[in-house]
């Protein structure tokens, strides 16, 4: 009897450019840290499906942060990632909440469009990634230093629709840059610790739909140690298990088919026919 | 519900785009450079965007008019097909389009103007064969009138050509336009059908059967003419009773002499598209049961589509004359 399939519920890796920006994620979501990385403080959730990354400032180390933690979470591809971090705005209230729709950086010229999903109530805006603060704010984009490199690399491990940015003012033109006390990062995230888990929350769902999509068919395991399949046969057989999981069969398909069948190739055929007999049911 | 508009830059000033603002007042505007910004990218989740679909403004620049696809035509003349939008308002799992774009971002091309003069190059081009012009192969015709307003443009254009056929093709109730307007005796208001149960277990967000013959009928008695869309035929427990009792149905509702044309065909998916559509929901049933490999195409059994077909246009051949229906059996790609 095989167990049954474990129940998708998605995971998140945050990526933050500061000690400071990171502490009150840290708290909030009460994470641990791993303390075996050397090369990027790494938090996570008991239940793992929170993982908190800090780069550093600015877009290399944001890059390199994100190719970390994809590469030591290979296992788990179907995870969505969220740059939190502090952004200037021209006109913004400090401590302003505000989701990227479009992250740009100043010296290159594509773009990335975030996904607005239909829960997200947030305030929208362009970000423009620089190298380093800015005397001036330009109208209506709030300024970083690390979104447009967290974005490009970040689309190299997940679907688009799994990465976003949220920044909080942290400047703007009647409180400049120069005036920023880290020491004081705590009073512009405390308040929006609640729109941060909720928004979490909201992609650890997507997350976890995409990981449905991409689960392991039941059988899968007993079937390929029971015959050696060539690639194609392979594939074959993930194919029809994924139609069995679907037609939800309890019985396996080796105690149905598996006695009889004298090679993998006559077994994969019994199987296609199964499922060619089976009439819809509606 | 559209809450998110991506709009060409070079077509911000289009009034088209001025007008579908104002109907839509979406929460979000966010301009770009190329539809294909959006649309085309890779490594999207088809099934995560079509939760909440934004709409791309963009202009189209060629190719407004192309060939019908093998099996789409309603004659044996020159059958053609332009598509003012790509995706659907709907959702039904058996729809090819969740296979063939990896964007479920509604994507309307906003210069009709263009459309317009590519078909009358094309009637031109063909020196007065009647031919037949298909719209709502890559969206709806008429499930986004009330923000695209493209049955109110393009009707008085199908009027100017009454020896060619226009077929809108739908499942929409949305017909309040085209009872607003006089009948046109060579445009087809062509339904997508199938009986309840497969609607309701197939067609998400799409009116239920009973809707899309009330509709039917009301353009029918307005002086419309109808087209019947059996098309996909869906092989399922029960199929006879629920395709006959829906058929005897749509025999008591409509005039006979109202049915322009009945095109049946059952369902089917060439194999690369397939494959597309069963990583998007691998747990639907409609994919996993009753479908086999010939050639390129993932199909019912070349008998068991035949007995499909054939059931249906038996229901159907003593109300209407033969020459009225057509067989859509499309080759893979």
């Amino acid at each position: 009897m095989n167990p049954p399939p474990p129940i998708p519920e998605g995971a998140i890796h945050i990526v933050v450019a500061l000690h400071e920006e990171a502490k009150p994620l840290i708290s909030h979501f009460s994470l641990q840290r791993i303390q075996n990385t050397k090369s990027f403080p790494l938090y996570r959730s008991a239940d793992e499906k929170i993982w908190l990354i800090v780069s550093g400032k600015g877009k290399s180390n944001s890059a390199a942060a994100v190719n970390f933690l994809a590469g030591l979470r290979q296992s788990f591809p179907h995870s969505a990632w969220l740059n939190i971090g502090i952004a200037g705005h021209r006109t913004y209230e400090l401590g302003t909440l505000v989701l990227a729709r479009k992250v740009v950086d100043e010296t290159m010229s594509n773009s990335f469009y975030p996904t607005m999903h239909r829960e997200q109530k947030l305030p929208n805006s362009t970000i423009m990634s620089v190298e380093s603060p800015q005397r001036t704010y330009p109208d209506d984009i709030c300024l970083d230093m690390e979104a447009s490199t967290f974005c490009q690399s970040a689309k190299r491990f997940a679907n688009v629709e799994l990465i976003h940015c949220i920044k909080i003012i942290s400047d703007n033109e009647n409180h400049p840059w120069q005036e920023l006390d880290k020491t004081k990062m705590l009073e512009f995230f405390s308040p929006c610790l609640g729109e941060i888990a909720s928004f979490t929350k909201e992609l650890l769902s997507l997350s976890s739909i995409e990981q449905q999509q991409n689960l392991e068919p039941l059988f899968l395991q007993e079937v390929m140690r029971e015959w050696k399949f060539t690639q194609t046969q392979a594939h074959q057989v993930r194919a029809f298990l994924e139609r069995w999981g679907a037609l939800e069969e309890k019985e396996s398909p080796l105690e149905l088919y598996g006695k009889d069948a004298k090679s993998a190739r006559e077994f994969l055929l019994s199987l296609e026919n199964h499922l060619a007999r089976v009439q819809l049911q509606i | 519900m559209i809450e998110t508009i991506y709009i060409e830059d070079n077509i911000q000033k289009h009034e088209e785009c001025a007008a579908i603002i104002d109907r839509l007042r979406p929460k979000n505007i966010i301009p770009i450079n190329h539809y294909g910004e959006i649309f085309n990218r890779k490594k999207q989740n088809f099934r995560l965007q079509k939760r909440n679909p934004a709409l791309i403004l963009a202009e189209k620049k060629n190719k407004f008019v192309l060939p019908a696809p093998s099996g789409y035509g309603v004659d044996s003349g020159e059958n053609y097909y332009f598509s003012h939008m790509l995706n659907c308002l709907y959702d039904c799992r058996y729809c090819f389009l969740q296979g063939m774009y990896s964007s479920a971002h509604y994507l309307l091309f906003v210069n009709y103007n263009d459309f317009m003069r590519d078909i009358e190059n094309t009637i031109a081009a063909k020196n007065n064969t009647a031919m037949t012009f298909f719209t709502g192969y890559d969206c709806d015709s008429l499930a986004l009138e009330d923000v695209t307003h493209f049955a109110e443009r393009f009707l008085p254009f199908f009027a100017k050509y009454p020896e060619h056929l226009f077929e809108l093709r739908t499942k929409s109730i949305n017909i309040k336009h085209l009872l607003a307007h006089p009948p046109i005796k060579n445009v087809i208001v062509a339904f997508s059908l199938n009986p309840e149960p497969v609607a309701k277990a197939l067609e998400h967000k799409a009116p239920n059967a009973a809707q899309r013959l009330a509709a039917m009928q009301k353009l029918a008695n307005h002086g419309w003419s109808i087209g019947l869309r059996f098309d996909p035929l869906i092989d399922h427990l029960g199929f006879e009773d629920n395709y006959g009792g829906y058929i005897q149905q749509i025999k008591n509702t409509l005039p006979a002499d109202s049915v322009h044309s009945v095109s049946i065909g059952p369902v089917r998916f060439p194999s690369s598209m397939y494959n597309a559509i069963v990583k998007l929901y691998p747990e639907e049933k409609l994919l996993a049961c009753g479908l086999e490999k010939r050639d390129k195409l993932i199909s019912y059994s070349a008998q068991r589509e035949r007995a499909l077909v054939d059931f249906v246009r038996k229901q159907l051949e003593d109300w209407l004359d033969s020459e009225k229906f057509f067989t859509c059996m499309p080759e893979a790609a």
